[in-house]
């Protein structure tokens, strides 16, 4: 345990770099932005000047009929409304309910539901996920690479100490940018049930972190020189593309279980929880369930990837002095 | 521990390079040099030896134990690679540290320990700054003392005095001659015969992965002198003096280029010693002035490439 506690300061210690810290920063900013930029743009929708300001005129229409009897050369620029819109014009409360339908803030008591999908989103999804790629896929390349893997490689259990120490250095530059990135930005918008909103996101955070931590890991271990990229594909197909899949073949996949997680454990509408669609996307299985399929698929894939840096010959050899 | 190295019909391939062929040595406890030119297995036979290779047909044993994946073995074994790889934002002293943390040092005894082997090889001056702030031979200095931080038993190393200065040279030098005379074990690879001489008189030359011959220096020296070598002779009447060469029966060939004094007359022989000696009768008998003597190749290679020859049967 002190070999693994001493591996991990050390790993830590040494990934504190300026680049490192910028693109955490980058990352975590993600869930703040994205949430804040769409409140404000539902806010500014919400502001009465702004809409008597956008109202159309009534004499759209007009212009649009009159339009049509001019030579194609000749017409103005047709105003972007189809017939409905340009028939309804006229009606101004109708054209109001319209627009609050399209553009207009969402009704309160969505709220937590919406804020929920997009923190996570953009918190367990994408920043905790492509911080630990950034962190985790390189392990084993990076010792490669820079030639030092054969100074841990003759020390005792020194290949599984190290791969453990950057695991959970991974694992932590994960989880942090993830949960101030969501912190923060559940403070700077407004919703009811933010708290549990808040602890779903931690929770989510961590399971993210240490599943896909565990997952880059085994796949850098399996092809170390293109590591980045093995991740990257593997995240597009089989996170994105397989895991989007209305069918069987997306429970595999570390998305599905965080989103059945997150529809557990969220304050989420009765609509959205039951709705038929979004049953494919979670299924049914409870969150004991899930969480147990996460470790189990963490643990084996970080079993595989010590395993395979273990048993791989790295061979320390001077090119072409072999 | 009867045995040091153990290697039995050791062959080591990597897709279609032939890294090691077919080696088979046993070796007692003791300082050894493992000489080769480049590419010639040393680096290959190393990595067998501290088990970052398993050998595709063979068995290798290194203190009695097989080192692959041995971390038991692992506590008693030190090396240091021919290339650098150190973490180069983090100071010397730290590193060597960690490394013995992982060796399984409480931390304030692996710190302590890790100042004194930077001390040994004399970097106390520079083991608070940042290995990138190092010069070449302060790295070398630096791998060495990660080699003896935790105090193996056999120590390993991998052309440990290439990049240094003379006087980096001559402290790493004296200090593992007085490993090697603690008693404790030492093999060191090398493409450089003086380099490796000065630290032990025991010798392994190997070339193409073969291991072609085992010996002491003088031993080592007295081959060099068999080897059929290229020399150039410069002296007043080469035509004269080739003359009398060609009497000598390990002459292979003789040749001059021009017929000027400041043109040489180049002597293949099979036996160089014997050459020496008899131009030490011709010259005077002739009565000519000898301006200058060399030898026009490298007399390790000529070595390696004479015993190669002896080992595919064409000498």
């Amino acid at each position: 345990m002190n070999k693994l506690i001493t591996s991990f300061q050390y790993e830590l210690r040494r990934t504190v770099s300026s680049t490192r810290v910028l693109w955490w920063i980058v990352l975590s900013a993600f869930p703040i932005l994205i949430p804040v930029l769409l409140q404000w743009a539902w806010n500014r929708d919400r502001t009465p000047d702004f809409r008597e300001q956008n109202r159309p005129q009534t004499n759209i229409a007009i212009e649009i009929e009159r339009s049509s009897e001019l030579p194609s050369a000749r017409r103005p620029r047709r105003p972007r409304l189809d017939d409905a819109d340009s028939f309804t014009a006229n009606n101004d409360d109708e054209w109001r309910s319209r627009r609050r339908g399209r553009r207009g803030p969402p009704p309160e008591e969505y709220l937590p539901t919406i804020w929920s999908v997009i923190f996570f989103v953009t918190g367990p999804s994408v920043c905790c996920a492509m911080s630990v790629l950034l962190t985790a896929a390189p392990a084993v390349a990076s010792e490669i690479e820079q030639r030092s893997w054969i100074y841990i490689a003759t020390r005792p259990y020194g290949i599984q100490t190290m791969m453990l120490g950057k695991y959970l250095t991974a694992v932590l530059w994960g989880i942090t940018s993830s949960i101030i990135g969501v912190s923060v930005g559940l403070l700077l918008t407004e919703s009811a049930q933010r708290l549990q909103i808040w602890q779903t996101l931690v929770g989510l955070s961590i399971c993210s972190a240490f599943a896909y931590a565990a997952v880059y890991m085994f796949l850098g271990a399996i092809l170390p020189r293109r590591a980045m990229v093995l991740c990257v594909i593997y995240t597009a197909i089989a996170e994105i593309i397989i895991g989007s899949f209305p069918a069987v073949i997306n429970r595999f996949t570390v998305q599905y279980r965080l989103r059945a997680l997150l529809v557990e454990w969220a304050p989420v509408s009765k609509e959205f929880r039951s709705n038929e669609a979004v049953d494919w996307y979670i299924g049914e299985q409870g969150s004991g369930n899930h969480l147990v399929w996460l470790a189990v698929l963490t643990a084996i894939t970080l079993t595989l990837a010590v395993q395979l840096a273990q048993r791989r010959e790295f061979a320390a050899s001077v090119e072409g002095d072999l | 521990m009867e045995t040091l190295i153990r290697l039995e019909e050791v062959t080591k391939i990597y897709g279609t390079v032939l890294g090691v062929n077919d080696v088979t040595l046993s070796l007692p406890p003791g300082g050894y040099g493992l000489l080769g030119p480049n590419g010639a297995g040393k680096s290959t036979l190393l990595n067998l030896l501290i088990g970052q290779l398993s050998p595709t047909r063979g068995s290798v044993s290194v203190m009695g134990e097989n080192p692959r994946g041995n971390n038991r073995l692992m506590k008693h074994i030190g090396f240091c690679p021919a290339y650098e790889g150190m973490y180069a934002r983090v100071s010397g002293l730290d590193w060597i540290t960690y490394l013995l943390r992982l060796q399984g040092h409480p931390r304030k005894a692996a710190r302590e320990r890790a100042a004194e082997c930077l001390e040994m090889v004399q970097m106390q001056h520079a083991m608070e700054k940042w290995i990138s702030k190092y010069s070449r031979g302060m790295r070398q200095r630096t791998k060495l003392a990660q080699a003896i931080a935790h105090d193996p038993q056999f120590l390993i190393l991998d052309e440990p005095l290439s990049g240094l200065d003379p006087v980096g040279r001559s402290t790493v030098t004296s200090f593992l001659k007085k490993w090697v005379d603690g008693g404790r074990s030492m093999l060191i690879a090398s493409h450089v015969l003086h380099e490796v001489e000065a630290v032990t008189r025991s010798f392994l030359l190997i070339s193409d992965g073969r291991l072609l011959a085992s010996g002491t220096a003088s031993e080592v020296h007295q081959m060099l002198l068999q080897v059929p070598m290229e020399i150039q002779i410069w002296c007043s009447d080469p035509r004269r003096l080739a003359a009398s060469i060609v009497t000598d029966t390990h002459t292979h060939t003789v040749s001059i280029t021009g017929s000027g004094a400041e043109n040489p007359l180049t002597v293949s022989t099979a036996n160089a010693a014997q050459l020496a000696s008899g131009l030490n009768t011709w010259i005077p008998e002739a009565g000519i002035t000898l301006h200058r003597l060399a030898t026009s190749d490298d007399s390790l290679q000529s070595l390696f490439n004479a015993l190669m020859k002896i080992h595919r049967g064409e000498m």
